[in-house]
């Protein structure tokens, strides 16, 4: 009974030293290869994603902000705080910035400013992450 | 002058443990998953096709059970062997094809006609030594029950779970699958299995049948 029991044990110990030993493959490193390209390829998809996204909303964050006005709003707002800074800023920009072919004002300048600088920090982060 | 040196990724990482790498890659490292791959993919492929998966569906399923575990990196904890951890996912996958497929029908299985033909007299020892030969005798169910346990680490219940059957029907899977491989597997006059260590290897939560 105990010699049954011992064989069993013996079989077990063999079929899982057996099972640990992986069959060895010609194409491991093609394998690798592939799976690699995959995880980039779907690293690159999920960037092209997430930056036509940030586009977008970027996009529609301006126009909206634009379409109600808010930063004049904010400067009646802030109408009287001392010194008014947002509308030195701006004065400043139009007095030093001589852009007439733009179709908005400094509003507008300063939103595309302020994206093209998140858009930078998220080139920079993934830069970092990448090298 | 200084020399650079050029080692590749695969040398500058080959010394690191398995925790480490999947730390540097869950933090994005994909030279370090890179070398999970390289020193589990043999593994996780070959398990699948010992549960049965034709070479094409192992590789496509294998690779899957990668990009997930990729994706799921950080769940990984290394409480256990990250090898384990990655073979549980492609077992999952596998059975979750399998099931979509509609292959999976474990209380309908009968043992194949060849099966049921075998002759374990037949070839030499060394012959019947080869695990991979000896489980194309088996039943697919035989074979994934006794592959999921002894290849991927799950205890009996686990693998009733994985399959969605009743544990009795895994148990009795397992009993004739074993009976079948110690057939093919054990040379003529009883089995002699070489020992390094004389410690018996533990299967987990299992328990003989």
């Amino acid at each position: 009974m105990s010699e049954c029991t011992q064989e069993v044990r013996d079989f077990d110990a063999l079929l899982v030293r057996l099972f640990d030993e992986p069959p060895a493959f010609a194409d491991s490193e093609a394998f690798v290869a592939s799976v690699i390209q995959r995880l980039d390829r779907r690293w690159q998809v999920r960037s092209l994603v997430i930056g036509v996204t940030g586009l977008l909303g970027g996009f529609v964050a301006v126009s909206q902000i634009m379409a109600n006005n808010l930063v004049g709003k904010v400067e009646v707002l802030s109408v009287g705080a001392k010194p008014h800074l947002l509308s030195q800023l701006i004065q400043s920009v139009e007095t030093h910035l001589v852009l007439p072919s733009l179709p908005f004002g400094g509003e507008g300048l300063w939103m595309s400013a302020g994206l093209a600088g998140l858009a930078l920090v998220f080139a920079l982060t993934r830069a970092i992450e990448e090298y | 002058m200084t020399t650079i040196s050029a080692r590749s990724p695969h040398q500058r990482l080959e010394g690191r443990h398995d925790t480490d790498l999947a730390v540097l890659a869950a933090a994005g490292g994909r030279e370090a998953f890179g070398e999970l791959i390289r020193r589990h993919g043999s593994a996780v492929r070959g398990l699948l096709r010992r549960m049965g998966a034709a070479p094409d569906l192992a590789d496509d399923v294998a690779q899957d059970a990668f990009l997930l575990a990729f994706e799921q990196i950080a769940d990984f904890r290394g409480e256990g062997a990250f090898a384990g951890w990655l073979k549980r996912i492609a077992i999952r996958l596998y059975i979750r094809r399998w099931k979509r497929d509609r292959r999976l029908d474990l209380m309908a299985q009968t043992p194949e006609p060849e099966a049921a033909d075998a002759n374990p007299g037949d070839g030499a020892a060394a012959g019947r030594m080869d695990l991979d030969a000896a489980l194309c005798h088996l039943s697919p169910a035989e074979r994934a029950c006794v592959s999921l346990c002894y290849g991927g680490g799950l205890s009996h219940a686990e693998a009733a779970e994985a399959l969605n059957v009743p544990l009795g029907t895994v148990k009795s899977h397992i009993k004739r699958g074993l009976e079948r491989l110690k057939d093919r597997m054990a040379p003529q006059g009883g089995l002699s299995v070489p020992t390094s260590s004389g410690q018996m290897p533990t299967l987990g939560r299992q328990t003989h049948v």
